[in-house]
């Protein structure tokens, strides 16, 4: 039976599915950002403020999205030179810097947070939020831009012998992510109804890394099936109440082990 | 430790038992953090509810009393979902809970939306209530009201007069914060005291001999300490560490016996004012405590109490206004005005209780000193 | 005052130089990173509490018992959660996902055992206060910065002139090389891990025997606080999350004291990124480049 429990679930279900997808993005680059939930808290404060004012859902989520592209942007462009593991922990320090910000930031509430946020977000705004968002992974893939990623994914130098600006497609791909981590920090603020920064720290970008990986770094759709195993696994276990974390945690382990590339393959290359 | 998890499934047992006996009983549904950062809070208030439903369990007409106990982790996103649960598939008359501020910040809107009574035993952020009426209710007291007799004491014990102190707060912690930048210095102002700095850390610190040697450079009179337990322990003993002898006084964070337990002797001396007390020497309150210290081999704190006693009104709240089950929505509201008119009802652990037109509680509070190993009643 | 905040500054920054040379050692010969380090830490810290709990034992042993408990700990989650995914394919990815995993489960098990409490770790040493001129030192203070002096020589030595150590070094700087050259990769890169965990339970101990109390999730910031340390320093190089360790101590002493504290945690890492901005490869440069 489809209750206001479930619905709430599945809000929260589809918030995740698109920070999977916001961080797939990236990673198809070869970015690997641990700081997802920066622009999210982002995301989150700017659509809440405006709609504070009045301004409508859209344009506030919208708006959110392009105030943290435009911090992955900034936080884009220091991970040029650079690659791997020095990428992973540039965007674990962005995520703490932002962190620490709203933390001490008195006009979003500090470290009391912001409350009577407007009850905006609905479960069909999520659902078409995601599709919108994987239509668009989609397209890239038959894209130019879409192709120079996974061509730097595969090589950068070669990638650059052939033509591709390195530069500005991974700027433009970090920026693409930090965008659709936006919206869902606005959807997540609208849903809440109160956020603070402890919302957004380092285990919300850990686990929004998990649902990629584990349901398959190379697969479009891993996102989804890393997403909804790492949302709904904790209220199936509920029977087992005090081991759900023990339980969850193993669980990690061994699929890391068992199918160290996560669960869905990758998709066989097509010709173009 | 092995009580602790006989205990959450013995209270399952009970809501289980009592469900399967009455035709209409009344269900309330209970939040907490059993598992996760909060589990302390949350293994304590399992603890107490076991012990109230072994003697409260009747409800006279409404047959027996009916727990639904969920576990939120301490996370926002479970108190949202659970919440909605409660109210909408498990069809509570009321919620106890959540307990973290930052979770009925996000839970009490529900409660409106939903029209069902939501009472949180700890939460002490300011305003929340308030914000969401008429369907929330504090039980624990607003910290304004603790610490104006708190002040007042403080500064009649002090032989040498205040004039200038420095405040030590926790920027991490909603509460502390809001306390030591808010609270404490509309207070002290009344009274003519000057603030000269105040200094921050944060939960979790282990390090505080850069705040303190910054506070001690500054040659205050007295110091206030605006943190939970933990960290108001070591910012105490890294005060005394580092010479400075001046009096302390402390907000409600550190109502917890571990405060002189980690802090040590450097803690003597610290006043601060709760109005639940482990040591309270009041003959109900301590056998109460001995009840507790014999089952579970520690000390309650504020947790176990503040649950112990809501969960008490709550039933007197039941019983007085006819509730039987029958009606969900009539007994919402019935439940809801029996709060929101609460006066003087008597708490068995903290005493007469009314709620004032904010939601929050009042209550007397007993002010304190810690005096060797525990907090005494100040005289 | 300075003088004052300085000395704290350098006992702090010790712990951290102690956590940030693990995941340096871990990362030079392998090339990953290992998110359970911070839990090897806490586990070091517990263990020596039960020792000083249970038996009454003074610091010393405390810190031995730590020391071997993470070495042990350490070694165990190298078979469990990192050789098996070497096995396969040698994925850059999965090992983060089995150490966040990991990780969970050591949280979750020390809550079982210890609750989610703080426990108070109570020790003998450290009320006993130094005044040494205008600085004051407790002495589980100069106990933290002799114990930490006294491994990173005993590191030194160990990597510079033992066996073992020169087989690490080598296989730092190519683990191709290292196995066609005869030495054992496997062995090395365990026993890496043990002197890696065993430093980061010493850390354990000396963080609960200053700061009087330990919990289960002790281990995530200084968890995170470690990475930065490591990339200041330069990735898989010791003597760079030594200084950088220290500096960072110092740094966030110093921002307390002159600054609201609620930035402190900001200055680790805008540290890290300055130097990634201007210096990749951190002050110490290693030959990594960092290519996966």
């Amino acid at each position: 039976m489809w209750s206001s429990y479930w619905d709430s679930v599945a809000v929260f279900l589809g918030i995740n599915v698109l920070m999977g997808i916001s961080l797939y993005v990236p990673m198809t680059a070869g970015l690997i950002s641990l700081g997802q939930g920066a622009f999210m808290a982002i995301g989150a404060y700017v659509s809440a403020l405006l709609t504070k004012s009045n301004v409508p859902f859209l344009p506030a989520l919208l708006a959110g999205g392009a105030v943290a592209a435009a911090a992955g942007l900034v936080a884009g462009a220091p991970a040029l030179r650079i690659r791997g593991i020095y990428v992973m922990i540039l965007t674990l320090g962005f995520g703490e810097i932002v962190r620490v910000f709203f933390l001490n930031f008195e006009p979003t509430g500090g470290a009391s947070g912001m409350g009577g946020i407007r009850p905006l977000t609905e479960l069909w705004q999520v659902a078409l939020a995601c599709l919108i968002a994987y239509a668009v992974v989609w397209r890239m893939r038959h894209l130019r831009l879409g192709r120079a990623m996974i061509a730097i994914h595969e090589d950068d130098l070669v990638a650059e012998a052939m033509g591709i600006n390195l530069t500005r497609t991974k700027l433009v791909s970090f920026s693409l992510g930090a965008l659709m981590a936006g919206v869902a920090g606005g959807f997540y603020a609208h849903q809440a109804l109160f956020i603070d920064a402890n919302q957004f720290d380092f285990s919300r970008s850990a686990i929004t890394f998990l649902y990629v990986v584990l349901g398959g770094a190379a697969n479009p759709f891993g996102s989804i099936v890393g997403a909804a195993i790492v949302t709904l696994l904790p209220e199936l276990l509920r029977v087992v109440q005090d081991w759900r974390m023990t339980i969850f945690g193993t669980m990690l382990v061994l699929v890391a082990v068992w199918r160290p590339d996560g669960l869905l393959p990758a998709p066989r290359l097509r010709k173009s | 430790m092995f009580s602790k998890w006989k205990v959450g499934s013995t209270a399952i047992a009970f809501m289980l038992a009592s469900s399967a006996s009455a035709i209409a009983d009344v269900s309330i549904g209970i939040l907490t953090p059993s598992s996760g950062k909060g589990a302390a809070y949350g293994q304590q208030q399992l603890n107490a509810i076991n012990m109230f439903m072994e003697k409260y369990a009747d409800v006279g007409k409404a047959g027996k009393l009916k727990l639904v106990i969920y576990d939120t982790r301490g996370e926002n996103t479970e108190a949202i979902n659970l919440s909605r649960k409660l109210m909408d598939t498990d069809e509570v008359a009321a919620i106890i809970g959540p307990q973290f501020s930052a979770e009925a910040e996000v839970a009490f809107p529900l409660a409106v939306r939903s029209e069902t009574p939501m009472v949180t035993p700890m939460a002490a952020k300011a305003g929340i209530a308030a914000a969401n009426r008429p369907w929330a209710f504090r039980f624990a007291l607003t910290t304004e009201n603790v610490y104006r007799p708190l002040l007042d004491a403080w500064l009649k014990r002090q032989a040498k007069g205040i004039k200038k102190v420095v405040i030590l707060m926790d920027a991490k912690d909603a509460v502390s914060s809001f306390d030591g930048k808010t609270v404490f210095p509309a207070l002290l102002q009344e009274r003519g005291i000057e603030v000269l700095d105040t200094v921050s850390f944060q939960t979790g610190d282990i390090d505080y001999s850069g705040q303190v040697t910054r506070a001690k450079g500054r040659s205050p009179d007295g110091i206030v300490v605006s943190a939970l337990y933990n960290e108001a322990a070591h910012a105490v003993a890294e005060l005394r560490k580092q010479g400075m002898s001046q009096p302390i006084v402390a907000g409600v964070g550190i109502n917890d016996p571990r405060f002189i337990q980690i802090g040590g002797a450097a803690t003597e001396g610290v006043m601060a004012a709760s109005d639940f007390f482990a040591d309270n020497p009041e003959p109900v309150v301590a056998a109460w405590v001995k009840d507790y210290e014999n089952r579970f081999k520690q000390k309650p704190s504020n947790a176990s109490g503040e649950m112990y006693d809501t969960l008490y009104l709550m039933r007197e709240c039941i019983k007085s206004t006819g509730v039987i089950g029958s009606d969900l929505k009539a007994d919402r509201v019935k439940l809801r005005d029996c709060w929101a008119n609460m006066k003087n009802m008597q708490a068995p652990l903290m005493g007469a209780t009314s709620i004032d037109k904010n939601g929050d509680a009042t209550r007397v509070p007993t002010v304190l000193v810690v005096k060797g190993t525990a907090f005494v009643v100040a005289q | 005052m300075l003088a004052q905040q300085l000395a704290n500054g350098v006992m702090l920054g010790s712990t951290y130089a102690l956590v940030a040379i693990g995941y340096t050692l871990i990362f030079g010969v392998l090339r990953l990173l290992h998110l359970a380090h911070g839990e090897v830490f806490m586990v070091g810290a517990f263990a020596g509490l039960q020792l000083v709990l249970w038996w009454q034992f003074g610091p010393m042993v405390a810190l031995i018992g730590g020391l071997i408990s993470s070495a042990v700990l350490g070694m165990l989650l190298e078979l469990v959660a990192f050789r098996p995914i070497r096995k396969r394919g040698n994925s850059h990815l999965a090992p983060i996902v089995s150490t966040i995993g990991a990780g969970l489960v050591l949280q979750e098990l020390m809550t079982k055992l210890f609750g989610a409490e703080q426990m108070p770790f109570a020790s003998a040493i450290s009320h006993v206060v130094y005044h040494l001129g205008v600085i004051s030192v407790t002495g589980s203070q100069l106990f933290i910065l002799s114990v930490a002096t006294a491994s990173m020589i005993a590191l030194h030595l160990f990597v510079t002139y033992t066996s073992y150590g020169m087989a690490m070094r080598a296989t730092s700087e190519n683990l191709q090389v290292a196995a066609v050259l005869g030495i054992n990769v496997n062995t090395v890169i365990l026993v890496t891990f043990g002197v890696a965990s065993a430093l980061g339970g010493i850390a354990g101990v000396l963080v609960g025997l200053n700061f009087n109390a330990i919990s289960p999730f002790m281990g995530v910031e200084m968890g995170i606080k470690g990475m930065a340390v490591m990339l200041i320093g330069g990735l898989g190089s010791i003597y760079g999350a030594m200084v950088a360790g220290l500096l960072l101590g110092v740094m966030e002493v110093l921002s307390v004291a002159y600054l609201e504290s609620s930035l402190r945690d900001g200055f680790a890492f805008g540290l890290m990124i300055i130097i990634l901005i201007f210096r990749p490869r951190g002050l110490f440069q290693t030959g990594i480049r960092a290519e996966r």
